[in-house]
C-alpha cells in the first residue's frame, strides 16, 4: 500500500477507534496494564491529557518514565501487560519537542526494519538524549527504503505502521490481534501509532457566498436597455487540507444570474488547484488566481487572469486562470514560474446591458494572432524580493494578452475581439516610510503592431485615529502614465487619480472608498466611484457603489459610458 | 496630524514632569524587574491559539469575533505572528501578518482573499484599534525591553499577590500613550494589571490579566484578557483556548508566502 493511502486509512481508522478509547480512559498516574488492543498514541494521549505538549515529547517522557517497559529502549516497543507510570507535566516539558520528533520517527525506522527482519533479537532504537537531533535522523532515514526517507515532519509519524508485516489494517481493529503467536520472552505489544498528526486532524471547510445587486441608472441610454438591472450571484468555496498542512486542494465555482443581460451571465471555475508545499518550493496544479502589483488604482502587471469586466467596471474581478505554477522561496527572494495552458476570453456587457460599447460583440468570431487560438501555451516568471522597507518585483509574461482589441468588418455593424500576442514586463516597487508608501508599477509591452510603456506610481499615506477619533483614514495620490496617449485603449493615459478610503473602526466594520481619476489633458474627462459598505450580523453585509463616468470627448475611451453612471445596493450573505 | 499631536503631548508631559517631580530614581529596578519578566519568557518558541473576541459597547451590547493566531518567537528581536480571521464571517479568510521589530517599524501585511492580494501595510502607528476593539495593535505586540522606559514605582498587594508597580514609558514617539503603569506579579513575573494613559495623561484604558496557565512548565499565560475604557465606556474580552506550543514552526510558516496560503 502507498503511504500516502496508508496515512488517509490510518486517519479514519482512528476517528472510528479514538471515541471508544477514550470511553474508557481513567485519568490517574497509571495506564495500562497495556494489552493488545492499546495504541502508542492512546496511551500518549492520555498521559499528555489536556496539557499543550507535543505528542513526542509526551511519548518520549512516558518511555523515559517506564524504561522497563520499553523493549530495546525503542518507543515503539510496549511490553504487553506493563503499567506505565504516567510523567508530570514538569517531566513532559523538559524534553525538547525536536528532538523528541527525530527519536520518536527514527525509533519508528528501526523498528520497522526489526519487523520486516522477521523480529530477530530485540528492535534497535536511536539514542536518548540525542546530542543533535537532525544530526542523528538524517543517517538513519538515508539508509532506508524510500517511503521513509523524507519523514522528517509530523506527516511522517502517522506512515509509520504497527503491522506492516500482517494484515492490513482495514479490519476493526488496529492493533495487534490477539490471536498472533508471539514467543513469551517477547510478550511485547506492538504499538500502533497510526494515527492523529501532532497538526490538527485534516478537514474539509465549506463557505457560501451569496449576493444580491440591484442596479439603478438615473439616465436612459439611448440605445433603449433597462434603467434597473437585478443581478444574484453564489460563490461556494471548498478547502481541504492535509493534518501536516503540506497538501491543499481547493474548489470554488461561482455562478451569475443577471434579470437584464444574458452576458453577464456566467458560470466560472474561480478555483480548483491542488497545492503542494516543501521545503522552500511550492506547486501548485489547477485553475486559480494569481495577483501581481502594489497600485490602488489599475493593475498594469497583472497580467495573468482574465478580467470579469461584466461583473464591474474598474476590473477588479478575475476569471479563473489554468495553470502550473513552480515557486522557488529562499532568503534570495521568491521566484515564481507559470505555465498557462489555456486562455480565457474576456466577459464584455451585451446588448441588454449597461456600461456597453456600441455595436453588439460577436463572442462567436473571436480572433486571435496564434493559430494555436485559446489553446495557445503562456508563461510568465517574476522574481520578488523584499530589502528591509523596499519591495521589488520584476516579471515577465510571453503569450496571449488578456487585452482585445476590437474589429469591425467591412459592412458589418459588429465588433470582434481580437487577442494579440505580447510580451511584457514588468516592474513593481514599493517603499515604506512611516505611515508613507511609495509606490511604482511600470509595464513594457511589445505586440506586432505597437511597442508601448505604461505606469502607474503614487503614495498611500495612512493617517490613524483621524481627530482623536477611532477612524483611519488612508490617502491614495497616483498618477497614470501611458505612452500610447489618446491611442490607448484605457482610460488612464495622463491622468490623476485621487482616493480615500475611510475605515470607521466601528462594530460593524463601516468602510468607505471614494475615488476620482481626473484627466489631465481634457479637464472634462474624469471617473469617480464610492464604495461604502457595513455588517449588518456577523452573516450579512450590505454594499452601497456608485460611479460617474464624464467626458465630452468623443476621442475618449469612457465616451461610450457617459450616460451609464450608476447607483448600486448590494447585499452579502455568508454561510 | 500626528506626529503634531504626539509632539504636543511630549510637551505637556516634559512641562508635568517639570512641576511634579515625582518620582525618585528607583537605581535602575525598573528596568532589572523587566529584564528579568522578559528572561523568564524566553524559550517557549513557537505558540498557537483560538481567540473569541468579546466586544462590549456602553449599553453593554455585545458583538463576537473570532481568529486563530499563531506566534514565533524571534530571540533579540521582535516576534512574528499570523492572525487568521475566522468571524465575523464576512471578513474571513483575511489574514494578518506582523514581524514585530524593536528600534524600528514593524512589518505587516495583509491578505485579502477575495482578490488574494498581499497588501503591505505601513505600520508606523500602531495605537489604531484592533479589529474594531479596545485593544490596539500596539497592546497585543511582543513585550520588549526596547519598547519601554522602565521605572519601579513601589510595591503593591493587588488581589492578594504581591506585586511590583512600574511605569513604563513607550520609546516610540508614535504609541499612543503617554505611559503605562503594570502590575507585575513578584513570584512569577505574571502581568495582571496594565493601566494606559492617553497622550494627554489621563487613564484611558486598563487590561486585566486572568485564567493563568502555566505552559511546558515555565511559562505563564492569560487566558483571559479584559480591556475597558474608561473615556467611552466600551470594553472587549479576549478568551483565548486551545493554546499549544512547540509545534516546531519556522519562519517559512511566517511570511508572505504562508500568508497567501493561510485558511
Amino acid at each position: 500500500m502507498p503511504p500516502k493511502k496508508m496515512k488517509t486509512l490510518s486517519r479514519c481508522l482512528l476517528a472510528l477507534l479514538l471515541p471508544c478509547a477514550f470511553a474508557n480512559a481513567v485519568p490517574s498516574s497509571q495506564l495500562g496494564p497495556v494489552t493488545a488492543q492499546d495504541t502508542l498514541w492512546q496511551l500518549a494521549k492520555t498521559a499528555r491529557g489536556t496539557a499543550p505538549y507535543s505528542m513526542y515529547q509526551t511519548i518520549v517522557a512516558l518511555r523515559q518514565k517506564n524504561p522497563a517497559a520499553f523493549v530495546g529502549q525503542n518507543v515503539h516497543h510496549v511490553q504487553l501487560g506493563a503499567v506505565l507510570h504516567l510523567p508530570s507535566a514538569e517531566e513532559i516539558a523538559q524534553i525538547d519537542a525536536k528532538a523528541a520528533e527525530a527519536k520518536v520517527e527514527a525509533d519508528a525506522i528501526y523498528w520497522q526494519q526489526w519487523i520486516s527482519a522477521g523480529k530477530q533479537n530485540k528492535p534497535q532504537a536511536a539514542p536518548w538524549p540525542l546530542a543533535d537531533a537532525t544530526a542523528n535522523a538524517a543517517p538513519i532515514a538515508a539508509n532506508n527504503s524510500a517511503a521513509y526517507v523524507t519523514s522528517s515532519s509530523a506527516a511522517a509519524l502517522p506512515q509509520v505502521l504497527a503491522k506492516v508485516d500482517a494484515a492490513p489494517p482495514a479490519n476493526s481493529t488496529i492493533a495487534v490481534s490477539a490471536s498472533e503467536p508471539s514467543p513469551p520472552e517477547h510478550a511485547s505489544a506492538e504499538m500502533s501509532i497510526l494515527a492523529e498528526p501532532i497538526a490538527e486532524t485534516s478537514s474539509i471547510d465549506s463557505d457560501t457566498t451569496l449576493s444580491g445587486e440591484t442596479r439603478w441608472f438615473p439616465v436612459k441610454s439611448a440605445q433603449g436597455q433597462s434603467q434597473l438591472a437585478v443581478s444574484l450571484s453564489v460563490f461556494q468555496e471548498w478547502h481541504w487540507q492535509s493534518a501536516d498542512e503540506k497538501s491543499s486542494w481547493s474548489f470554488s465555482p461561482y455562478v451569475r444570474l443577471d434579470g437584464e443581460d444574458s452576458e453577464r451571465d456566467l458560470l466560472d471555475i474561480r478555483q480548483a488547484s491542488w497545492l503542494q508545499v516543501g521545503d522552500g518550493w511550492e506547486l501548485k496544479a489547477g485553475v486559480d488566481q494569481v495577483f501581481w502589483g502594489v497600485t490602488e488604482s489599475q493593475h498594469l502587471v497583472d497580467v495573468i487572469n482574465q478580467t470579469d469586466l461584466a461583473d464591474r467596471p474598474d476590473g477588479e474581478t478575475k476569471l479563473g486562470q489554468p495553470m502550473v505554477q513552480l515557486s522557488l522561496l529562499g532568503e534570495w527572494g521568491t521566484l515564481q514560474t507559470l505555465v498557462l495552458p489555456w486562455f480565457r476570453e474576456r466577459t464584455m456587457p451585451g446588448l441588454d446591458g449597461r456600461l456597453r460599447l456600441p455595436y453588439p460583440i460577436n463572442r462567436q468570431h473571436v480572433q486571435y494572432e496564434s493559430s494555436a487560438e485559446q489553446q495557445h501555451l503562456d508563461w510568465a516568471v517574476r522574481y520578488a524580493k523584499q530589502i528591509d522597507q523596499v519591495d521589488l518585483a520584476v516579471s515577465y509574461f510571453d503569450g496571449t494578452s488578456r487585452d482585445p482589441l476590437w474589429l469591425m468588418p467591412p459592412q458589418q455593424n459588429e465588433l470582434l475581439p481580437y487577442y494579440q500576442q505580447m510580451q511584457q514586463w514588468g516592474l513593481e516597487g514599493q517603499w515604506i516610510v512611516d505611515s508613507w508608501i511609495w509606490k511604482l508599477e511600470a509595464i513594457r509591452r511589445a505586440t506586432h503592431n505597437v511597442d508601448y510603456s505604461a505606469v502607474t506610481t503614487g503614495f498611500e499615506y495612512s493617517s490613524i485615529g483621524v481627530l482623536e477619533s477611532p477612524v483611519d483614514v488612508g490617502w491614495i495620490v497616483e498618477y497614470q502614465y501611458d505612452s500610447r496617449g489618446m491611442q490607448a485603449l484605457t482610460p488612464a493615459q495622463r491622468d490623476l487619480f485621487l482616493g480615500a478610503r475611510i475605515a470607521f473602526n466601528d462594530e460593524a466594520g463601516s468602510e468607505l472608498l471614494f475615488g476620482l481619476g481626473q484627466d489631465l489633458q481634457n479637464g472634462s474627462t474624469r471617473i469617480g466611484k464610492l464604495e461604502a459598505s457595513s455588517r449588518y450580523n456577523n452573516s450579512v453585509r450590505l454594499r452601497l457603489d456608485a460611479w460617474i463616468f464624464q467626458t465630452d470627448n468623443v476621442a475618449e475611451p469612457i465616451w461610450w459610458f457617459r450616460h451609464d453612471d450608476y447607483v448600486q445596493l448590494g447585499l452579502d450573505y455568508y454561510f | 496630524m500626528n506626529v503634531k499631536v504626539s509632539v504636543f503631548g511630549l510637551i505637556l508631559l516634559g512641562a508635568m514632569t517639570a512641576v511634579f517631580p515625582c518620582y525618585a530614581d528607583d537605581g535602575g529596578k525598573g528596568l532589572t524587574i523587566a529584564k528579568e519578566r522578559k528572561l523568564r519568557d524566553e524559550g517557549w518558541k513557537d505558540s498557537e491559539a483560538k481567540t473569541t473576541m468579546v466586544l462590549r459597547n456602553s449599553q453593554g451590547e455585545e458583538n463576537t469575533r473570532e481568529i486563530r493566531t499563531l506566534n514565533l518567537e524571534v530571540a533579540n528581536e521582535g516576534d512574528k505572528g499570523l492572525t487568521i480571521f475566522d468571524e465575523p464571517k464576512d471578513v474571513r479568510g483575511t489574514a494578518f501578518l506582523n514581524h514585530s521589530h524593536t528600534g524600528k517599524p514593524d512589518d505587516q501585511w495583509l491578505y485579502l482573499p477575495s482578490v488574494k492580494r498581499v497588501k503591505r501595510i505601513a505600520s508606523r502607528n500602531k495605537s489604531g484599534p484592533f479589529m474594531g476593539s479596545e485593544f490596539a495593535y500596539e497592546d497585543l505586540s511582543s513585550f520588549e525591553l526596547e519598547k519601554f522606559k522602565f521605572q519601579w514605582l513601589k510595591d503593591e498587594v493587588l488581589q492578594g499577590v504581591n506585586c511590583f508597580v512600574i511605569e513604563q514609558v513607550p520609546t516610540d514617539e508614535f504609541s499612543g500613550y503617554s505611559k503605562s503603569i503594570a502590575w507585575v506579579d513578584q513570584k512569577d513575573y505574571k502581568v495582571l494589571k496594565i493601566e494606559f494613559y492617553d497622550k494627554k495623561a489621563t487613564l484611558l484604558k486598563t487590561l486585566t490579566m486572568a485564567d493563568y496557565q502555566q505552559y511546558l512548565g515555565k511559562y505563564w499565560r492569560p487566558l483571559k484578557l479584559a480591556m475597558v475604557n474608561h473615556q467611552t465606556g466600551k470594553s472587549t474580552d479576549l478568551l483565548i483556548r486551545d493554546l499549544q506550543f512547540g509545534k516546531g514552526r519556522t519562519d517559512a510558516d511566517f511570511d508572505t508566502n504562508a500568508l497567501q496560503r493561510s485558511r
